[in-house]
This record gives structure tokens, sequence and C-alpha cells, in this order.
């Protein structure tokens, strides 16, 4: 069912007549209204709701007229009356296109007293003034019930999160029930019964006209007994089939995610060799540099001193000369040891230390060296008179050689050393990404897959054969009851039997088509959900659960998401709502084409009441992104906060109207800001102050542009919204906008 | 250009089994599950009608 027009007039906060003209479908489908918060978005849902099914939101028929606009009812006069209304043109699924109209009247019998009527449900064929209203005798309810049943009407128009967040949570909100109804699932229930009753009444008209012939009654029992088994056994081999059809879908899944970890695996191989590569590159290039180090180290430690030496050869030279005039080189005893003799009383050779010898003594100690002193200089005195001293010098002479090219060696260590643990910081990721275990995983699940659709298989071989033992025993039980069936009365015992025989397959007809159609609509759904839910988001996927056909969602493990984030939740709360209402039409499309006689239902129109709340600005963009395209109407009505630039980019190419709805108030808000909106590089402020005082607000609504118009047009439909007096009493305190219908040529 | 709806290939699951059908056995299944969608006609009715169809179409 599809709006053409929507009309609120002096409903709730609407005071005055406030209209909505929608596109049409065929062209554009969607239609937004910015609203500043609590402004009356939602009046607009309860508004339809109103007018659908007459709700009252809590109030009695009797006290309906607290519907009526505040500011409206408190100009009313005492004694005179006052009315509001809900009206919306709509299209029907059967083409049809009606005006209906939810009204109140509300009297003011006194000052103090209100009454009202039951709202009544009005309606005229055209849209023109002059046609009269009339009151539906509830052909038109009913019209409007079929083809937006109240059980789904919160799938439908909702406030943002259907059924309260709950869906998708397993809570409370069951879609299955209503869904059953609308699809009249339950037909094929009654049906079996009405066969089976049918049955049970021929099996007895048979036993009577049968009588007393016994052994014909009891073949049919025997025959009554296989055919039950025969039936059982086929329901069996057909949930065996869908299981094995499940089956085979899962391992599917697997065996593509299979493939692809595999692949990866594969890849994951290869960069493991690549690593070990890399690692053995880092190994040696550690290696080199500390090689390189510790060469140059002996290098600088073996050769260094030699250029500092080098000028003092020639006086150590002769100081070792003098040594060795003095017979002090090689001295063959150290100062420590001179010291020991001059503290005991004997020589080593066993005479007493005179005074004389000891005098000796301490002068030869003045010219002992320290133990490493003599050692050294003994070695130097080697050296220079070995002939080493030009080994030394030589040595001397390559050191910048050997240290540019040991710093070479070094330096291309170090590179490779860096070009190593590049390359392995690199890998790294990719081989965690390519899991390894997950690989392992997948084989589990797929050889367990195998292992299940092995044993369904042989299972429905089983079957397969106990039915065709079933069927070849119910042949052989026909033979036997024709023989058995007593010849008196035996044409008209012999159509009850073919009729009984009849039913028993239209029986086993009603539990295989309605198997054919549960499963046809939660294919439908699962796919229509697998379709738009997969243009929003990824890595995981949304499911349809069986028990009660509420979406979820799975991660890559095929594990149910316990606690989505936000955002994704409600990517999936729209997908299902738009696919919900896709499969509702498809299948009701497939039972007519079937020739099951079926209320039509026809395309789907969607109030989104803030559809961008839980979602962050990333999810947010995403769903600006989905909705577009996914209904042919959709009017989504947004808060300031809905409306960040990144929707408004998004949405802009797809919008056909914007409407504005405008607070009138004294008061000053706290945040002037939410009040402005931005659109096609305007900034309408939804604020219209009024004088303090007054009542302190009513709501109107204003049409702000036309998006596929050209500029002159939007700018003369920008300035002809103008706002007319509501009471000339009150002139210019309370407004309300003209009817904006026929705009534009529109 | 704003989006249209995309329209899915539409399923057909009902019109083929009931297109796997011969005609009798179709005829009577539409006929049972008909009648179930008519709330105005009492169980016993229903019952009655169906019953009388078939021994009808045995004749």
């Amino acid at each position: 069912m599809i709006f053409e027009r929507l009309t609120l007039h002096n409903f709730q906060r609407y005071g005055g007549t406030n209209t909505i003209e929608f596109p049409d479908p065929e062209e554009t489908s969607l239609v937004v209204i910015l609203a500043p918060n609590n402004t009356g978005k939602t009046t607009i849902l309860r508004a339809i709701d109103f007018l659908f099914y007459g709700s009252l939101g809590g109030e009695g028929s009797e006290t309906s007229w607290k519907l009526v606009t505040d500011v409206i009812r408190d100009e009313t006069q005492a004694g005179t009356e006052v009315k509001a209304w809900v009206e919306a043109r709509l299209k029907f699924p059967d083409n049809q296109t009606l005006t209906v109209r939810r009204q109140i009247t509300a009297r003011r019998p006194t000052e103090n007293k209100w009454m009202a009527e039951s709202p009544k449900l009005l309606w005229r064929k055209t849209d023109s003034p002059n046609e009269k209203f009339q009151a539906d005798d509830g052909h038109y309810q009913v019209k409007i019930d079929n083809a937006v049943p109240q059980d789904l009407f919160s799938w439908f128009y909702f406030q943002g999160e259907p059924a309260n967040g709950k869906m998708g949570r397993g809570a409370t909100a069951s879609v299955l029930e209503p869904l059953k109804k609308v699809l009249q699932i339950r037909r094929w229930k009654d049906a079996r019964n009405n066969v089976q009753a049918v049955i049970q009444s021929l099996t007895q008209q048979e036993a009577k006209e049968a009588g007393a012939n016994k052994a014909f009654l009891e073949v049919r029992h025997r025959e009554s007994v296989v055919r039950k088994g025969l039936e059982t056994n086929r329901l069996d081999l057909n949930a065996l089939k869908t299981a094995e059809s499940e089956l085979g879908r899962s391992k599917a899944r697997l065996d593509t995610e299979l493939a692809e970890v595999s692949s990866q695996a594969k890849a994951s191989q290869e960069l493991y060799t690549q690593l070990q590569k890399h690692k053995l590159d880092e190994q040696q290039a550690q290696q080199a540099i500390d090689t390189a180090d510790s060469q140059v180290c002996d290098l600088v430690k073996s050769t260094l001193a030699i250029p500092l030496l080098d000028p003092a050869f020639g006086p150590a030279d002769r100081h070792l000369e003098d040594l060795r005039t003095r017979n002090l080189l090689p001295a063959d005893v150290s100062k420590g040891f001179i010291e020991r003799l001059l503290k005991g009383e004997h020589c080593v050779c066993g005479t007493c230390l005179d005074a004389t010898k000891r005098e000796e003594l301490t002068k030869y100690l003045g010219l002992t060296l320290a133990a490493q002193t003599n050692r050294d200089l003994v070695a130097l005195a080697d050296a220079l008179e070995g002939g080493k001293e030009s080994a030394l010098r030589k040595k001397a002479g390559a050191f910048p050689a050997r240290l540019t090219r040991l710093t070479a060696e070094r330096g291309a260590a170090v590179a490779l050393l860096k070009r190593a643990q590049d390359a392995i910081e690199g890998l790294m990721p990719k081989i965690e990404k390519a899991s390894m275990d997950r690989f392992a995983e997948l084989v589990n699940l797929v050889r367990r897959a195998e292992r299940e659709i092995s044993d369904n298989q042989r299972s429905q071989a089983e079957k397969a054969e106990s039915i065709r033992k079933q069927e070849s025993t119910l042949a052989s039980l026909a033979t036997e009851l024709a023989k058995a069936r007593p010849k008196k009365g035996a044409d008209k015992m012999e159509g009850i039997a073919k009729a009984i025989e009849m039913a028993e397959t239209l029986r086993e007809k009603l539990n295989e088509g309605e198997t054919k159609f549960r499963q046809a609509v939660h294919g439908i759904l699962q796919e229509r959900l697998t379709h738009y839910f997969g243009v929003a988001t990824s890595g995981n996927t949304a499911w349809i659960d069986k028990e009660n056909f509420l979406p979820s969602m799975h991660d890559r493990n095929n594990l149910v998401v316990t606690n989505p984030g936000g955002g994704e939740q409600q990517v999936l709360n729209l997908a299902f709502v738009i696919a919900l209402a896709e499969m509702r039409t498809m299948i009701n499309e497939d039972m007519t084409s079937a020739g099951l006689g079926v209320r039509l239902l026809g395309d789907q129109s969607f109030v989104l009441d803030s559809p961008f709340t839980s979602a962050d600005p990333n999810f947010m963009k995403a769903i600006a992104e989905f909705l577009p395209g996914k209904a042919p109407q959709m009017l989504l009505l947004l808060a300031k906060q809905n409306w960040p630039d990144s929707v408004r980019e998004t949405l802009a190419p797809h919008i056909s109207r914007v409407y504005g709805v405008r607070l009138h108030t004294p008061v000053t808000p706290n945040d002037p800001e939410s009040f402005r909106f931005h659109w096609k590089g305007n900034t309408v402020d939804l604020r219209e102050p009024i004088v303090a005082g007054k009542p302190s607000f009513i709501t109107s609504s204003r049409t702000l542009n036309h998006g596929h118009h050209p500029p002159s047009c939007q700018r003369e439909r920008m300035s002809s919204v103008k706002f007319r007096p509501l009471r000339s009493s009150q002139a210019a305190q309370f407004r309300k906008p003209r009817s904006i219908a026929g705009h534009c040529g529109r | 250009m704003p989006a249209k709806p995309r329209k899915a290939p539409k399923p057909t699951v009902l019109r083929d089994f009931f297109g796997s059908l011969d005609d009798k056995t179709k005829g009577l299944l539409l006929l049972t599950l008909n009648l179930e969608a008519d709330s105005e006609i009492p169980p016993k009715a229903k019952q009655e009608k169906l019953e009388a169809e078939l021994l009808r179409r045995v004749k």
C-alpha cells in the first residue's frame, strides 16, 4: 500500500492542516522530514496507526478528544465542537486509489468538560473536496487490514529500532505468528484436518456398507496401518532430503572458505619459506657484523700503538742498551724479591746480610722494575733486537687498508640485516592472516559435514527401501481388499474406497506442499536478508532463525554474534524489515499464480523514525548508502543528530522531497543550533518564536524544497511557503502552514 | 539518479509444486486449500463439500 498524500489536521502536536505529498513511486522513492527533537516525528507514526486501525495511543474512545491539539482545544468555545483527523490518499494493491480519513469530533459542552464520539473511518473515491466523505461499513477497514496487517505494522512503520530494539536478540518480538497469519500457513494444517475428517467419514461409510464382512474390514484396517506408516516414512524422507540439502549448502560454504584459507595457507607456506630465508640472512648478517667488529678490535689492538710508539723507538733502544750495560736487563730478580731479601737476615746464598750488603741491595732495588714492566721491556727489546720492528712498521702501514675493508664488510652486513628485518616485519602480518589454525579447523568441519551427509544418505536409502516395501504391501492389500469386498453394494464400496485413496493422496500432498511452502518462506527471507545485509557490512553474515524467523548475525566461525555493534545491528534490522516486506509480496504473488485464493498484497511503503539511532558516523553513512532504492516508498523522520554532512550528502541524490517540522514556541532553546538544518546550501531555522505567555507550542510542517525541480522552481517553492493566521483574532501568534499540495505542477 | 528498488527474481515454489501434480490432484488440492481460506463456511460444511466432491470425482 502506497501513500500519495498524508494529512494531519489538529492531530496532537500538529495544529491546523499539515500535508505531506509523496512523489510518484515510479519516479523516486525517498522523502525526508527534518524535525528538531520533541517536535512530533513519532506523532506521524501514531497518526498512521490511528488512521489505519483507530489506535488511540492509550486513550479510550470517550477520551479521544485528548488527541486534538491542545491550543486548538483551548480556543474552542464552550458549546461548540472541533474536529481533528488524519487523512491519506492511498493506492491499494489492486490499484484502487482511495481517500480515507479517521476523524475525531470533540465537543465542549461546558468550559471544563469535553466529550467525543468513537473516531470514525470515512472514505471518498476522489480527492476532490466536492465529493463528500462516506462512513465506512467495514469494507475499507478490512481492505486496510489486509494490505497492512496490524500485527506487522511496527515492522514497516517503526521507531528507531523495530520492536523496541529486541529484534535479533531473541527476546520478545517473534515475527513468526504475524507472518503465519499473513501467509495463511494455518490453512494447510486446517486443510489436512479436513481431509482427515473426510477419510474417517468415508471409512465409517465403507464399514457400514461392509456390514458383517470381517475379512474386508480386517484388510482395510491393515491397509490403514500400512498407509499411516508410509506417510510417516515419506515425511521422514522429505525431512532427510531437506536436511541433506542444508548440509550440502553448509558444506559448500565450508568448502568455499576452505579453498580460500587453503590458498592462503599455501601462500602462507611460501611466506614461511621466505621468512626462514630472511631469518637466516638476519643471523648471518649479525654474525658478519660481530666478526667485523671483532677484527676491527683486533686490528686496533694490535696495530694502533705502532704509529704512536714509532718515535719512541730510538730513545727506547738507547735506554735498553743502558740497562743491559748495567746488567739489569733482562732482570732475573724483581723489585718484590729484593724487598723480601731486605726484610730477612740472610742472603739466598746463606751468608749474613751485613750493612754493606744491605746498602748494595737497596741501591739495586732502586734500579729494579715491576715484573710486568720488566716483561714488556724485554718483549720490546726482543722485537727491536730480532728485527721485528720492520714487521710492526709494515703492519702499521697496512692498517688503513684493512680497516677500510673491515668497515665495508661491516656496512654490507648491517644493510643485509636491515633488509632481512624489514622483510620479516612485512611478512609477519601476512603469515598471521593466513591462519593455519583455521585451515585445520575447516578441514575437520568439512570432514564432519561429509560424515553427516553420508549418514543422511544411508538413512534416506533405508527409508526409500521401507517405502518401496510399504507401497508393495499396499498394492497387494488393494488386491486383497477387492477380493474381500462383498458382492452386495460392490460398486458403491469401490467408489468409497477410491475416494478414500484419493483423500489419502490429498493428505500426503498437503504435507509435501506445506513443507515446501515453509521452506520457500524461510529461503526467500534468508536470500533477501543476505542480499541486503551484505551491502552494508562485511565479516559477519545474517541468518534467519528457523524457530522465530528473526534475524541474527554469525561470525566467521558461524557463531552467533551476541553483542553486535549498534550500527551493524541497525543495518540488520533495516535489511530484515525490507526483506520481510519483499518476501511477503513475493510469496503472495507465488500463491496467486499457483491458483490459491489470496488477498492481493502490493508494494509496501515504509516510515522509518530515526533509522540512524545507535549508529556511529561510519555506520550512519553505511545506512544512508543502504536505504535508497530498497523500497518503492520510504519516509525518513530525522532529527538534527541524524542529519550530519555525511548522511545528507549520501542521501541527497536520492531524495525527492524534504519537509521541515517547525516548532512555534516562546521558549528560547538552550541549543538553538539543534533547530537549524542545512539543505541544498541553505540553513533553515525550524523554530518559530512566538510571544511569551501564550500556549507554549504548536507544530507545523513546511516544505524545504523539491529536490528534482530546477533552481527557479525551488526558489518559488521556498518563497511560496507562507503561514496564515490560525485565528484572525490571534493573528501571527500561532501559525499553520498553507496546504502545500499542488505546488510546482504536482 | 534516484535509486530504484531492486526487483528480485520471483519465487515459483508453489506454482512449480502445483504444476508437478496431475490435474485431478491439483484441482482437489486447490479446492481443499481454497475452502479453508473462506472463513464464512463452517468446518462441517467444508468437510461435506470435500467429501461430496471426492465421491463425485470417482464416479
